[in-house]
């Protein structure tokens, strides 16, 4: 078997709370992750904020250490390297952020700023060679060559976020992280900046990891999913099945609350529950606990493991197969 | 029938330039909404869309020209001076902001927000209007309300003090709520929440609801009535249902099938090519004209007159006679 460009072994990473009179605390960001994500792929990952997405792009991108656990990027083991082998890598990873008004330093020209990840290259390009990159590549997103000697400011939100795409491209990484670098776009150059990545995809074979709290993004163009919830990895698969097909009551939750131009005025109300709502001892049970309409004393007590319910379908649910067996 | 809750007729705002000159912005805007009427506010960028919502409020910069008419309960606003305005605003008129965190008192609790209008618009006592925010807490579903209001903004969830920006803007029972992209910034699910709990107030006490969103979805979720903008003009308006499902403007056509769907032979997403042009280098002709694939010569002629093809549907686009024959 091929080895996967990232194989992400039992991520964990705290974040030390509390402030300077307050009982100190821990709120675990990542909780035990793991997962691996194929060359050459989209990989969706969706949650709610603070189920730990962003935090995960930051260890990806080794701006972030884990408390435990291991990232192997291209089977090196991402947080044994040494400081000097670490940045030789960084070359290989890139990331394009949500905002493309800040994310551009707005008194460089944009020659420059799409040419300053070079730094990090052992073998600095010559002057000429850094400028033809810079042109091929943003002719590869949709810009002219003209464009390069302008300002940040002169571009409107897409084309801003194409320069940004054409920075994260310049070391020619194999992984580019996007965090939501589609959502604060308008609709109509929203789907232009889609298409960029999936033809950078098919064409670079660019591996992108994006990251979103949109499902019909994600549902657009990836080709695998991830669905987090607190830190905790509750299931993956591919994108057409999981949106077909949840396994896990979370990911139902957020596609039906997700709303379309094809459901009109109020969604009809779901059952309200009887029963008085089950709660976990912290530390036991599964997290979506309160919030689940599957709930069952057995996911009070015990955590559920993300397992196979499905060739190439994996859920963190005890009920994964009650979820199956339910009339779509 | 009864004279409109609120009428706009003719709009007109346009930028006064440092430079001197004048920038228009928003062009020959009409609008009515009765009692209770939810109207969508569709718009990109750069539509205009949040000049309106300002103008409706009497909030415009002071460097704003506007002509027309923006009757509310048989008012002028435009012509309401500084005193006026602000017995209007807050008490007739409710307004719920995008960034909960940024519209809210960072060094007040939510209590107190609540309580602070009841207290000048309705000479309530200080400790009457917080048991009436507690009550409102309690409507816009806090839990625990009585407690959470003594908390501050900062020790809330962005869900949460978008709560506090609904009870703070029905407190005043107003007859009209301006709610500018309300759950852009909150997770889905937090968003169906908020959305539910609006969609409440507007039944309940009968108030009428201009929803400004660039997401179809949500329009389509909360509103009857639905208004297309585009470059500071009106491309489309008629119910939510008939303007989404069959368009009568190229640009709403644009739009529908720009929204991220997963393609069945996996090809590209469809666009609309180009970006929203700035209000100073605007196509001759119809605004749209750049970029509209339907485009023909006459579009550049003049710019299209607002038409109505269809009872209570209106469209600017001199094609749309075409559409609706077809």
């Amino acid at each position: 078997m091929k080895t996967p460009l990232i194989d992400i072994r039992r991520l964990t990473r705290d974040y030390a709370g509390g402030g300077l009179f307050a009982k100190p605390s821990l709120t675990r960001a990542l909780d035990d992750l793991t997962m691996t994500v194929e060359a050459g792929t989209i990989h969706g990952i969706v949650g709610e904020s603070g189920c730990g997405k962003s935090t995960l792009a930051r260890i990806l991108m080794a701006l972030d250490k884990p408390t435990s656990g291991d990232v192997l990027f291209d089977g090196e083991p991402l947080f044994q390297l040494s400081p000097k082998d670490l940045m030789r890598k960084r070359r290989d990873f890139q990331m394009v952020f949500q905002d493309p008004f800040g994310s551009l330093d707005p008194r460089q020209r944009v020659a420059r700023i799409v040419a300053e990840p070079l730094h990090v290259l052992e073998v600095k390009p010559s002057r000429q060679e850094k400028r033809d990159r810079v042109m091929a590549l943003l002719e590869a997103v949709g810009l002219t060559a003209a464009q390069a000697d302008r300002f940040p400011h002169e571009f409107s939100g897409g084309q801003r976020q194409r320069i940004a795409i054409a920075r994260a491209l310049i070391t020619e990484p194999k992984l580019v992280v996007a965090d939501e670098a589609v959502s604060a776009l308008d609709l109509s150059v929203q789907a232009q900046v889609l298409n960029l990545i999936t033809r950078l995809k098919r064409e670079r074979g660019v591996t992108f990891l994006f990251i979103t709290h949109n499902l019909a993004v994600v549902d657009a163009v990836a080709d695998q999913v991830g669905v987090m919830y607190r830190g905790r990895l509750v299931e993956s698969g591919p994108a057409r099945a999981v949106f077909e097909r949840p396994l896990h009551p979370y990911t139902q939750v957020l596609a039906e609350a997700e709303p379309s131009v094809t459901k009109f005025g109020r969604p009809p109300r779901a059952e309200p529950k009887t029963s008085q709502p089950l709660k976990a001892e912290p530390g036991q049970g599964c997290a979506f606990l309160p919030r689940c309409r599957l709930a069952s004393p057995r996911c009070a007590s015990e955590v559920p493991a993300l397992r196979s319910v499905l060739p190439g379908r994996q859920a963190a649910c005890h009920h994964a197969e009650t979820m199956l067996a339910e009339e779509p | 029938m009864s004279a409109p809750l609120l009428d706009i007729q003719g709009l007109n705002i346009a930028m006064r330039l440092a430079r001197g000159g004048r920038l228009p912005i928003v062009n020959d805007l009409s609008l009515t909404l009765q009692a209770g009427d939810t109207v969508g506010i569709v718009g990109e960028s750069g539509s205009g869309k949040s000049l309106l919502s300002l103008a409706v409020m009497g909030l415009l910069p002071p460097a704003a020209v506007v002509s027309g008419r923006i009757l509310f309960e048989g008012r002028d606003l435009l012509s309401l001076d500084d005193d006026g305005m602000s017995e209007i605003r807050g008490r007739r008129i409710g307004m719920i902001f995008q960034e909960p965190m940024t519209a809210l008192n960072p060094a007040m609790t939510v209590g107190d927000q609540i309580a602070e209008g009841l207290v000048r618009h309705e000479k309530l006592s200080w400790n009457a209007a917080r048991d009436r925010a507690v009550e409102l807490l309690d409507r816009v579903r806090i839990p625990d309300p009585k407690a959470r209001a003594s908390a501050y903004p900062h020790q809330m969830s962005g869900g949460q003090r978008q709560r506090v920006g609904i009870a703070i803007a029905v407190a005043m029972r107003p007859a009209l709520m301006i709610a500018d992209e309300p759950t852009t910034a909150l997770d889905v699910t937090v968003q169906a929440e908020v959305l539910e709990i609006l969609d409440d107030l507007c039944q309940r006490e009968s108030m009428a609801l201009m929803l400004i969103s660039h997401d179809l979805g949500v329009i389509a979720r909360m509103c009857a009535r639905t208004l297309v903008l585009y470059a500071g003009r009106r491309m489309e308006e008629g119910a939510t249902r008939a303007v989404l499902t069959g368009p009568l403007n190229p640009y709403t056509k644009g739009l529908l099938r720009a929204v991220p769907r997963r393609r069945a032979d996996d090809g590209p997403l469809e666009t609309i090519p180009g970006s929203v042009p700035g209000f100073a280098r605007l196509p001759a002709g119809c605004v749209f004209s750049d970029r509209c694939l339907d485009v023909v010569a006459a579009c550049q002629a003049g710019e299209p007159a607002w038409t109505s093809p269809l009872p209570g549907r209106g469209v600017r686009c001199i094609r749309a006679g075409e559409e609706v024959s077809a």
